[in-house]
Formats: structure tokens, sequence, C-alpha cells
């Protein structure tokens, strides 16, 4: 028992230390981590109508923990699983093109024409090493399959920080399965990489990625459920007050 | 008939009959007066629910949508953005006539665990309030003024009667650059705070959005807490200078 509360008397002062810490920077942003959430959708005409993805990003400082489910993409290409190159876009509107983006009518929404909707590539999602624009092709280092998870920390670059702390970043996954793919995925080459056809680098899923603020806590309650309980009460005991001295009343007449 | 009903009692039942008659009219009145004097925040009507999202840029809309003359509107990009959209500017005040709300506004950020700040008791209680974390009114995206319910315990504050707002009601916001943004209300809705859309309400858009929330529902009284979030959604309209911007009272 003694030795609890010693324990405790020395534990106490180091508690308050985090605290202290946690409420000195003047600028509550620059301290905590911020954490944001992208629900990806099908990008319209590209015909992945059956995929989906969650991305998690905590960001803290520059620092982002990424953490991300995909399932009903391509499975494979070429006899091994389908890569999935993926990326951080930025810089623009920060939202997802619609049906209308396609502005050349062919019936598929390139990576390009998605650009005035979600930017160009700012961040790499690869599964290793670089993640810069630069490794945006990049389909040795990109999770592939049809379904996959991916966990990783990495450190965002000035650009790729101002988009998603602006909610303008999104998260974009390629790669059409061609079976579902309309036409001219299979049959046009890909503007990115000349050598592939366009199933490979067309947006399949695209998400914004939103900082989780949460719904406010906007009211008091002073003006829900029954007000005036006080006031209530007391025209309540008033009302049996005066049923109680007529009874009594009753009883004095009663007796004469 | 009545004096003989009345003496019947003697001295102690004409007392005790004045006593009852006091204390009936007394009682009664505080309950009339407790009763009638129940306040409660009008709730968003099933007929508002609107579009949350009403400017998506297929081609028809965009044309149908594009700015309108004087706006002088300043695109940030090529995308397809959907009606006229301002460079940032931070908001003064906002007035909404139909609900008869008119307040300067605090500028608020985010807590430490990245949730919307809210004003706290005290003097600006009572202010409708602007979050920097996302855009100025007019901007393109999304802009955020969140006002409280009530108070805990002196009624009805300045986002009361929010739910009470129509599609197409107009909602004026001054701002330091000397414009006055003039939004349309798109969609009034009630949300669990168990299924808050923190997507759809802070996540980007095609047009310069705003998005107007207070408290709903049902109190939690153990919490402190109301269980819902009312949220109007509404959409720029026009930007004109402040010489010609007096709203309709």
């Amino acid at each position: 028992m003694n030795r609890k509360i010693l324990a405790i008397a020395i534990a106490t002062p180091f508690l308050g230390l985090p605290l202290i810490a946690a409420a000195t920077p003047a600028f509550a942003q620059a301290s905590g981590s911020q954490t944001y959430t992208a629900n990806l959708t099908p990008v319209p005409l590209n015909g992945q109508n059956s995929a989906t993805a969650s991305v998690t990003l905590s960001l803290n400082g520059s620092v982002a923990t990424i953490h991300e489910t995909a399932s009903g993409l391509a499975a494979t290409f070429m006899g091994g699983p389908f890569p999935h190159v993926q990326h951080i876009h930025g810089g623009a509107m920060g939202v997802c093109p619609t049906a209308s983006a396609d502005t050349n009518h062919d019936g598929l929404l390139t990576t390009t024409e998605g650009q005035p909707a979600y930017g160009p590539i700012q961040t790499t999602l690869s599964t290793s090493g670089d993640t810069s624009p630069a490794s945006g092709t990049d389909i040795k280092i990109a999770p592939s399959g049809a379904s996959f998870t991916y966990d990783r920390t990495i450190t965002l670059d000035s650009a790729t920080l101002a988009s998603v702390t602006k909610g303008i970043g999104v998260v974009v996954i390629h790669g059409l399965d061609p079976a579902t793919a309309p036409k001219p995925a299979t049959t046009l080459k890909s503007e990115l990489v000349p050598s592939l056809p366009q199933a490979a680098t067309a947006p399949a899923l695209c998400g914004t990625l939103v900082a989780s603020t949460g719904a406010p806590a906007t009211g008091g309650g002073s003006t829900s459920g029954l007000q005036d309980g006080g006031l209530l009460a007391l025209g309540g005991v008033g009302i049996a007050a005066a049923a109680g001295a007529v009874g009594y009343r009753r009883r004095v007449t009663a007796n004469r | 008939m009545l004096r003989s009903w009345l003496r019947r009692g003697g001295t102690r039942g004409i007392v005790a009959l004045s006593v009852a008659m006091i204390l009936a009219v007394g009682g009664g009145t505080a309950l009339a007066w407790a009763a009638t004097h129940q306040s409660h925040a009008p709730k968003p009507s099933l007929a508002q629910a609107g579009t949350t999202s009403p400017v998506t840029p297929t081609p028809a809309r965009a044309a149908a949508t594009s700015f309108p003359p004087g706006a002088n509107p300043a695109q940030t990009t090529g995308g397809p953005v959907v009606g006229p959209t301002l460079s940032a500017s931070v908001p003064k005040e906002i007035k909404v006539p139909a609900i008869d709300v008119t307040s300067t506004l605090l500028t608020v950020g985010r807590n430490l665990d990245g949730t919307i700040q809210v004003p706290q008791p005290g003097p600006d209680y009572n202010r409708a309030a602007w979050f920097n974390g996302l855009r100025s009114p007019g901007e393109l995206g999304p802009a955020i003024i969140e006002g409280h319910i009530d108070s805990a315990a002196e009624g009805p504050s300045v986002f009361y009667r929010l739910g009470a707002l129509r599609i197409g009601d107009k909602i004026y916001i001054s701002r330091t650059d000397g414009k006055v943004v003039v939004f349309a209300v798109n969609a009034v809705r009630s949300y669990p705070k168990s299924q808050f859309p923190n997507n759809l309400v802070y996540g980007a858009t095609y047009d310069a959005a705003l998005r107007l929330i207070t408290c709903g529902g049902a109190f939690d009284r153990a919490t402190g807490s109301y269980l819902s979030n009312t949220v109007v959604f509404a959409h720029l309209l026009k930007a004109q200078s402040d010489t010609d911007a007096t709203p309709p009272r």
C-alpha cells in the first residue's frame, strides 16, 4: 500500500510533463498529430466499379504513417500480379474527376485528363525506396494484385505536405482490369509509359484525404428536453397543496 | 345557498378555501407559464434535405452555372471549377436574414487532437465562428462556419434556428477585403454525431462552398452533449462590394 502511494507520488510530477508540453505551443496545429482519411471510389468511365480502397494517414510534423486497404482491383497482368502504381496527387482542386473530364470523349479517363481535378503526382506511395514523383510509374515498387494492404511511414516533401494539410491531397490508385475497362484502355498506349497500354496507368480509384475534423460540440443543452423544471415543480406543488386545503376544509365541514 | 355552503366550514373552512384558491391560481399560473415557455430549436425538415453537392461539373450544369455577369471571378485552377470563386480573405461578419442572424465572426482552429474548436463559455460564446483550417467563404472549396444552438444554462444561442433554413435562403458574409459574398442554401440536414459525414462536410468541392454547422437532436445529460448536428450546405451565388451589400432585413 505504502509502496503504491510512493509510486504515485513519484510518478505524479512526471505525468504532468507531457500535458505541459502539449499545452505550451501557441499554435495547436503544430504539435499534435492529425489524422486524414480518404475513401477511394471508382473513377468514372474506367469500369472498375467493384474496386474500393480506404486510406488513413496520420501526420506528425512531416512524417506520415499510412495505412491502406484496397480490394476489387485488377488481379493479374501478363501472368503476374497486376501492379497498381499509386500516388498522392495535389496542388489543384483536390477533387476527383467527373466523367466530364474525358476531354477527348473516347470513353476512357486517363491520368492526364484527371489532372485538372487532382493535380500532378506529388508523392509516390511505393512499397519501398523512393517516394518522389520520379518513381511514379515504377511498377517494381508498386503494390499489386486484386487486394492489398499497404502500411508505410514516409516523410512528405513540402509540396505534398501543403496539399494534404490544405485538404487537396488526393490518393489515386492506377491500373485497370482490361476485362471491365473501356476499350481504349487496351488499344491505346499510356501517355505516361508509352511501352504500356492505357490500362496499366489509367486511374482506377480516387479519393481526397480529408482531415478528421469531427462533429463540433455546438450546444450546452438549455433548450433541450423539458425546460423550467423548477417552475413546473412549484406549480405542481401549488396545485397539490390547494387540493390538500380543500380536503382539510371538507374534514372541518364534516366534523361540524 | 352559496353563503350557507361557505359557512359550513366556519372560519377555518373559509381560510382553508382561500388558501386553496390562492395555491391553485398560483400553481396553475406557474404551470401555464412554464408550459408555454418551452422553447425548442427548429429541426431540419426532410423537404429541405436537398442535395449536398448541387454543382458537380457535368457539362450541362457547368454551362448553366457559368460566372454571372459582374462577378469578376478569380478562377484558381484550370480545372472543372463550377461557379464563381474568389481569393482568400478572412471573413468578418455573417448575416442570415431568414433566421434573423447577424453575428461578427470569431476565428477558430483545431484542438490538439485535430478536431474543430468551438466558441468557449464567456463573452464570445454566442458568436458564430469561422474555421481557419479550411477555406475562406468565397474561395474554391469548403468554408466552415459554426455556432452554438444554445448554452448550458442561458437558452438559445446564435444558430438556434439554423434548422429552419430552407433551400434557396441567402447567407451574406462580409470579408476583410471589403467584399460581401452571397451564398444560397442547397441542403439542410441532420446527422447523428456518431455518423457525422466528415469527408462530405470538410472535403474538397468543385465550387466555392459553405457549410453552417450547429448541434441538434436529443441532448445527452450524462455527457453534456447533443447527439446530432445540423449542417446547412450552401454554394456561392455572387460577390458584391461592401457598398451595395445591404442584405434585406
